[in-house]
């Protein structure tokens, strides 16, 4: 479905060659959409860039807070240290969540989404893409230091470190479909918690169990190859499920 | 429960009244089987050489976790045949059959604690079924908290049937990755269905626990939904007829 | 029943446990337009969205040029544009920013940059030239009505879905507002329009009054 012919716009003239009012009926194609999307999240991100900030100060104070609360052995934190980053990194992704739909969906902006001559799957997955480029890409860039801090091996870092290119996008998927869900509710990000949580904890075990394997010497192929499926699974399935919550929030 | 597929019965004013006949059937069922398989239970099986008489307490720990494993995925069906077919009924029986579910699956942690602490000294430990069941626990307490939060009935329905839907799907993968967090760790291997052979009478006896919870889940969720169906269709005029004629 | 309108079919919808409408029926003809009265709350934005397909109504149906629509079909979407209570803009955008993204989506890609010259023509007509490059947030009430103005002489699509347009605009918007209307059923177009301000349009509505089904 091409829409690449355009009559030149005569924003006046009512005879630009389409007599009875009628336009052509084409949609947006997939790839266009997601493009747009993407864009424009990113436009509007970029003109916020204190709050993209603010992610990245809170993943690193949650880490900081673990060897304070628990202890400063340096051996108890490196065998704790994947658990603690992908803990983090959760807790972090559910912070820039409701951002995702609520604002569009507070100022009317959601609507026309919904109401655009594009697939709405495309457009989310426009959206979630722009979003984990904001929050989940800051995170993987960040792990090596955690690492670093935790004193871990090299090996286990590049491993926890693929594990969150891997797992992140995930992540933002069930976030996605979980502030979807809770569009124009009275809860607070609570709710939204409590179902993206849950739903985390495998993204969770595989991640940190990845490099918990590198650590002692086992290999992590199928903790990050579990990981990998996850992606495929989160990008197929994710933009329809999201897509569809996102209708039900209009209904 | 998932037999009465009959579509005259899918519209909320003529199931109202079936679900009112049945309710107390399966109520008097699940009171019978309870009965039995609580005195074979405590009374007929026999002392566990390891565990002694704590041990007991597993044929209400056991049978409640299958019981809230099995009632999610239940939810399940409901929540993708109101998708499906758009019906209301559907929709409330998912509804009504949420809160049981939750409750079940806290009484398989907590009597699961109970049976923990003369085995292992701890009330808690983090096995794999323990812990799968935890998380269910979560997911049982979103679907509720979800449902709370939305106002309109319509879309509250939607929204939970979907939220049902993408847990089911997950349900699997959640406790698959549990087991495996839980082995690698080597956690508490002791399972209660795979220590030492299980007498015969045993097993029995928590079969029938688990269809005495079965029939005790049908009847309270036929009860409930009854009272789902007064309260969404206020306004018809059926039910201002059944208090006319209650009057 | 032409082939060339949007027609409504027993349309029903209840809110919460009050019945809005039942049996709704009206057809409306290339060219005509629907003027929606009712007092508030009678349901008048509720059907707007059914007939846009955002809510799906408890009965009925909707048919557009002789078949019944697809809620969801990204083709029926492009032949409806709707605007609802909020003007769907971005705050931290400027004025031909917004315009310029809406246009993007609303005519598919390769327009981005060639419609410059159309945005801003656009911009020129509702008068908001000026503020082409203000924020949107630092817009008036009116001038932000204004914007889903140029939205409505930039893209050009045969059925109008208004709720409540010239809420905020003064007279000269108003009058702005009633020459793009005609403009647009001249072309053929055909509207459906939610108000309680009335508008010197050159061509009498059907009129529907909501708010009689409590």
């Amino acid at each position: 479905m091409s829409a690449h012919e355009r009559r030149p716009q005569s924003p006046d003239h009512p005879d630009d060659g389409h007599p009875g009012g009628e336009p052509r009926a084409e949609a947006l194609p997939a790839l266009a959409a997601i493009a747009w999307a993407c864009r424009r999240d990113l436009l509007l991100a970029m003109r916020s860039r204190a709050e993209l900030a603010l992610i990245v100060v809170f993943f690193v104070l949650v880490i900081s807070l673990f060897p304070l609360g628990v202890s400063p052995d340096p051996t108890l934190l490196e065998r704790i240290a994947p658990g603690i980053a992908w803990v983090a990194a959760l807790l972090a992704s559910l912070l820039s969540l409701p951002r995702l739909f609520a604002l569009d969906h507070a100022d009317g902006t959601l609507e026309q989404l919904v109401l655009a001559p594009a697939a709405l799957p495309a457009l989310v997955a426009g959206k979630v893409l722009a979003h984990w480029l904001t929050n989940g890409l800051p995170l993987v860039l960040l792990a090596p230091m955690a690492g670093v801090q935790f004193g871990m091996q090299p090996d286990a870092i590049a491993v926890l470190t693929l594990g969150l290119l891997l797992g992140t996008p995930t992540l933002s998927w069930l976030g996605a479909i979980g502030a979807a869900l809770t569009l124009g509710t009275r809860a607070g990000s609570a709710l939204l918690a409590l179902l993206v949580l849950p739903l985390a904890v495998p993204v969770l075990i595989f991640g940190a169990g990845a490099a918990e394997a590198v650590s002692s010497g086992l290999g992590a192929q199928a903790h990050l190859s579990l990981l990998g499926a996850g992606l495929i699974v989160g990008w197929v399935f994710g933009p329809l499920v999201t897509a569809a919550a996102v209708r039900i929030a209009y209904e | 429960m998932t037999s009465i597929h009959w579509f005259r019965f899918s519209s909320p004013a003529s199931f109202y009244p079936l679900a009112g006949k049945l309710a107390p059937w399966f109520g008097w069922a699940a009171a019978l089987f309870a009965l039995v398989g609580l005195a074979i239970g405590f009374f007929v099986a026999p002392t566990d050489y390891q565990q002694g008489e704590s041990y007991r307490i597993i044929f209400i720990h056991v049978p409640a976790a299958w019981m809230a494993m099995f009632t999610y995925l239940v939810m399940a069906g409901w929540s993708a045949a109101s998708l499906i077919w758009n019906t209301r009924l559907s929709a409330m029986m998912a509804q009504a059959l949420a809160p049981t579910g939750a409750m079940f699956a806290f009484v398989s942690l907590w009597t699961g604690a109970f049976w923990g602490r003369p085995t292992w000294g701890t009330y808690w430990v983090w096995d794999a079924r323990l812990t799968s069941t935890l998380i269910l626990l979560f997911l049982y307490l979103g679907f509720i908290a979800l449902r709370a939060a939305i106002d309109d009935p319509r879309r509250a329905d939607k929204a939970c049937a979907l939220l049902g839907l993408v847990g089911a799907v997950n349900v699997p993968i959640i406790y698959f990755s549990v087991r495996w967090w839980n082995t690698l760790h080597q956690g508490a291997s002791v399972s209660l269905t795979s220590s030492p052979k299980m007498a015969q009478t045993m097993l029995v006896a928590m079969l029938i626990m688990a269809f005495a919870a079965w029939f005790y889940t049908i009847a309270v969720a036929l009860a409930r939904v009854r009272h789902l169906i007064l309260e969404r269709e206020a306004h018809a005029d059926w039910t201002h007829r059944l208090v006319e004629d209650a009057r | 029943m032409s082939a060339a309108g949007l027609q409504a079919r027993a349309l029903g919808c209840t809110m919460g446990h009050r019945k809005l409408f039942e049996a709704l029926h009206f057809t409306i003809d290339a060219g005509q337009w629907l003027m929606l009265a009712g007092s508030n709350g009678s349901g008048k934005s509720t059907l707007l969205r059914i007939l846009a397909g955002l809510m799906s109504p408890e009965s009925g149906e909707v048919w557009w040029r002789g078949a019944p629509r697809k809620a969801g079909d990204p083709l029926w979407h492009a032949s409806v544009l709707y605007q609802g209570h909020a003007n769907g803009w971005k705050e931290q955008l400027s004025t031909g920013e917004n315009l310029a993204m809406q246009a993007g989506l609303d005519q598919g890609p390769g327009t981005f940059g060639a419609s410059m010259q159309a945005i801003d023509s656009a911009l020129e007509r509702v008068g908001l030239a000026r503020q082409r490059r203000l924020a949107f947030a630092r817009l008036s009430a009116g001038q932000r009505r204004r914007l889903g103005l140029a939205r409505l002489v930039l893209v050009r699509r045969p059925l109008w879905l208004l709720d409540e347009p010239t809420t905020a605009l003064d007279t000269d918007g108003q009058q702005l507002f009633a020459e793009l209307l005609d403009a647009h059923l001249d072309a053929g177009g055909c509207a459906v329009i939610a108000t309680h301000l009335p508008f010197p349009a050159a061509r009498e509505p059907q009129a529907l009054r909501l708010g009689n089904g409590r």
